[in-house]
């Protein structure tokens, strides 16, 4: 059997477990027209905001989705109440899935260990100000680092020899990557 | 490719790695592999 038809066999049972909590929970609650509600309300408005939490492991997404649309389900009010509640129920879920991705964003740009290679130029700027770089040497690393400027180029500009520039690139590059 | 083809794509990645998991042809785990390098690199180049 070719590979994609077992793909989409493998996508099917995958959110057939699911549709299958999501009915389990619609069935006990009575809440069927909610569930409903809830679920396209879900689907939809979380494009609105570009990005939504997602587990490393695709199992423990799964898990998580049961966990909130059975949450969810069980809590949220009858029809009799508020049909629209069942919409603002599947917004707060998109809107919390947003707000926990855009904390885990935070937290990896944070932990990401700062190169002189890989970096924009708002980062090396940013970098320079942390460690407290003189502004010649700021200017002196846009030069190495983002504009890749010649050292025979910047020997001139600076009145030294070629060796000296690479040096001071050496050492600029050690202080910038240097864990703080 | 906007904020709906974004989400598309970055769930496809996470089912297709999941996926990748449960088989065990190497041929297949490549063409998976292929598969998934392409759309990252799809999304990469709308990124920049």
């Amino acid at each position: 059997m070719n590979w994609r038809v077992k793909f989409r066999l493998f996508q099917v049972s995958t959110y057939g477990i699911v549709f299958a909590d999501i009915a389990v929970f619609a069935v006990l609650t009575g809440k069927y027209i909610e569930t409903v509600a809830l679920f396209i309300s879900f689907v939809t408005l979380r494009y609105a905001f570009g990005k939504t939490y997602h587990s490393q492991s695709f199992w423990w997404c799964i898990f998580i989705s049961c966990l909130i649309f059975a949450i969810a389900i069980t809590f949220m009010p009858n029809k009799g109440v508020s049909i629209l509640s069942c919409v603002a129920f599947g917004l707060i879920i998109d809107y919390l899935a947003y707000k926990y991705k855009d904390y885990d964003d935070l937290i990896r740009q944070r932990n990401k260990p700062f190169n002189v290679d890989t970096c924009t130029q708002a980062e090396l700027i940013s970098r320079c100000d942390e460690i407290h770089l003189s502004e010649e040497n700021k200017k002196l690393a846009i030069e190495f680092f983002i504009k890749k400027t010649k050292h025979s180029e910047l020997a001139d500009i600076l009145c030294i020899d070629e060796k000296s520039i690479t040096v001071r690139k050496h050492r600029l590059k050690q202080k910038l990557n240097k864990k703080i | 490719m906007g904020k709906w083809g974004f989400l598309f794509f970055s769930e496809k990645i996470a089912q297709l790695e999941a996926f990748k998991e449960t088989l065990k042809d190497a041929d297949e785990i490549a063409q998976v592999d292929e598969t998934i390098a392409l759309i990252k690199s799809k999304m990469d180049e709308v990124k920049a």
